[in-house]
């Protein structure tokens, strides 16, 4: 057997040759090798029909898928490395050919050999390494042609073979590179796509550590989002009592719960009717907190200068509407309770609503 | 996996990762090359560098635990007031009302661990030899870093305000007194004195710089906060950043001698 580390580059270049024949076959020897060349042809012109097939066991398809799949030019290491397993294949097999060739079973292995053969008198014609790489960059070496090379291959080509090419290419990502297990998976599909995820997940002691991981980083996040609401508020409550109805006589508007819960507690005349009722000291225009200017008996905006009645009606200024009331309701101990849940707007007809004042 | 394949052929999945699936050599080394993240990390290593017998993983367990403690840190802010009023509830409130509050316990564990694992890392780089020339410089940093390891640790154990707290930066605090020239009860204390006036009192001397008062008070909570969640951790994280860099740049994790 030959080494193939061993070889010289003019057995590398022989071998090379021996391989550019390989498509002359049939018309050099048609006798000798008719049927068995056939074969190999039909071989190479279908290398995905062959990779079912014992076939896919010939030195020739072998070499041609070891080729590595890089889609742009081939280096020259790459052919040389090519050259090289081609010249020591068929080294290898001319012992173990001839016994084979006189066995019409051994069909596919005597593929190679009758290549080999039929190349032999062309190893006579000189050619330099310059115009074999050449020849291999441009795609013109003949034989079996893989998926990985298809692309590869030259336009001058005869036209089946462009669109054979063009038909395999887009196939090449899928091929991986033992061709048997694709098959065997296709078997059962939808079930290898159930245990895929689960082998993805838990296959591997990496896996599971990954898994792990982002269960872990899942419920984390989780909590995270609970931690960021507080379970305790320092708030004031939004129900309050201020006291019992006397300490709000007739006409007065009680401010020392505006710093704490922004509320003034008023007894006035309202349409007719005497009413203590809690007003939002939030102004109507933009926000600012009123000031109740006893002189002049209206609550005043120093921000833009509204102005409200003491009712809440807004009689100045840019406010669109009426100062809102809290729900203010008489408490079990007899003491008024507001209630800042609930407001009532005057333009909704709500200051009507019996919760929203007390009669007094 | 056909969704999987829609997802990584989409435009978002290209924007953002700028190399195809890492399954071949190539790819696998442009993954490290383009990524921000990965790209601290070098595309290969020594075979002992992943071995746990060498290294311990201890340089890599300590800066994990610095991680934690950045995030835990930070969503502990949420809920801490550095003030006399709040600081002692707010701790309280984070252990017994706060959903999850067992965030404030990893903090706590996580600064524990930092610190012996600190200590295991330089012990493990002491033991194989790894602070020789051309790594002295990485020593140096290492150093330092292991000083703001336990400065953090001092300021952050002051926060609580509870009584371990406040006499245990109290006595810690006292050291600085007897600190050279500098503090007032210190070696050549005198030496700083103009025209008959002491330069350093107990007003002026270093323990007052760190306290920011005479005693352990507002002020130092106040000072110790914000060393603690801002200066100190700004200052580590740029060290950490050249000690990896010098990791890398001075021939990788070191190798067995």
């Amino acid at each position: 057997m030959a080494d193939k580390k061993k070889m010289s580059v003019a057995e590398i270049l022989a071998a090379a040759r021996a391989q550019t024949g390989g498509e002359s076959a049939p018309a050099a020897e048609p006798a000798a090798a008719a049927e068995p060349v056939a074969d190999s042809a039909v071989a190479a012109e279908q290398p995905v029909v062959a990779a079912e097939q014992p076939a896919a066991k010939s030195a020739a398809v072998k070499t041609a898928a070891a080729k590595p799949a890089a889609g742009g030019r081939p280096s020259v290491a790459e052919i040389m490395k090519l050259a090289r397993e081609k010249g020591g294949g068929a080294a290898a097999e001319k012992p173990a050919a001839k016994p084979a060739a006189e066995k019409p079973a051994a069909k596919p292995a005597a593929a190679k050999p009758a290549a080999a053969k039929a190349a032999a008198p062309k190893a006579a014609v000189v050619r330099d390494t310059a115009s074999i790489l050449a020849a291999a960059r441009a795609g013109a070496k003949p034989g079996p042609v893989s998926k990985a090379e298809a692309p590869t291959r030259p336009e001058p080509r005869p036209k089946p073979a462009a669109e054979h090419a063009a038909k395999t290419a887009p196939t090449l990502k899928a091929v991986p590179p033992k061709p048997v297990k694709p098959v065997v998976k296709k078997a059962a599909e939808g079930e290898e796509d159930r245990r895929g995820f689960l082998e993805m997940a838990l296959g591997s002691f990496m896996s599971m550590g990954f898994t792990a991981l982002s269960v872990t980083g899942g419920l984390f996040t989780l909590g995270l989002a609970r931690y960021m609401f507080p379970n305790v508020l320092a708030e004031p409550p939004s129900r309050f009592k201020v006291g019992f109805k006397e300490g709000f006589p007739s006409g007065k508007v009680e401010t020392k719960y505006v710093a704490q819960y922004g509320v003034w507690v008023v007894n006035s005349d309202v349409q007719g009717q005497q009413q203590i009722y809690a007003l939002k000291t939030v102004c109507t225009h933009l926000g600012c907190t009123p000031n109740w200017l006893e002189a002049e008996q209206k609550f005043k905006c120093p921000c833009h200068g509204s102005g409200f009645y003491k009712d809440g009606v807004n009689f100045e200024g840019p406010a669109p509407r009426p100062l809102e009331r809290y729900a203010i309701r008489v408490s079990d101990d007899g003491q008024l309770e507001v209630d800042k849940s609930r407001t009532f707007q005057e333009e909704l007809g709500q200051w009507a609503d019996p919760d929203s004042f007390i009669t007094v | 996996m056909a969704i999987g394949e829609t997802i990584r052929n989409s435009q978002i999945w290209k924007s953002i990762f700028r190399h195809p699936m890492p399954l071949d050599r190539r790819n696998r080394i442009v993954v490290m090359l383009t990524n921000f993240f990965l790209h601290l990390h070098p595309v290969s290593i020594k075979k002992q560098g992943i071995a746990l017998s060498f290294t311990w993983c201890m340089g890599g367990v300590t800066f994990f635990l610095f991680l934690v403690e950045t995030v835990t840190g930070v969503l502990l802010m949420f809920y801490y007031r550095p003030t006399l009023e709040w600081a002692y509830n707010d701790i309280l409130a984070l252990r017994d009302v706060t959903s999850l509050g067992i965030l404030r316990e990893l903090h706590r564990w996580g600064a524990h661990a930092m610190v012996i694992t600190t200590w295991l890392h330089m012990y493990r780089v002491f033991l194989t030899g790894s602070y020789k020339p051309p790594r002295e410089f990485n020593w140096v940093i290492g150093v330092i870093l292991l000083l703001l390891t336990l400065l953090l640790s001092f300021t952050g154990y002051l926060l609580p305000w509870d009584q371990l707290a406040i006499w245990a930066i109290t006595v810690g605090s006292n050291m600085a007194r007897a600190t050279p020239i500098l503090g007032y009860e210190g070696p050549g204390q005198q030496l700083l004195t103009i025209g008959g006036i002491d330069m350093i009192t107990d007003a002026s001397d270093a323990r007052f710089g760190l306290l920011g008062a005479r005693f352990v008070g507002e002020e130092t909570l106040n000072r110790f906060y914000v060393l603690h969640c801002i200066a100190i951790p700004l200052a580590v994280a740029l060290l950490l950043a050249i000690h990896f860099w010098r990791v890398r740049k001075d021939g990788g994790i070191s190798g067995p001698l």
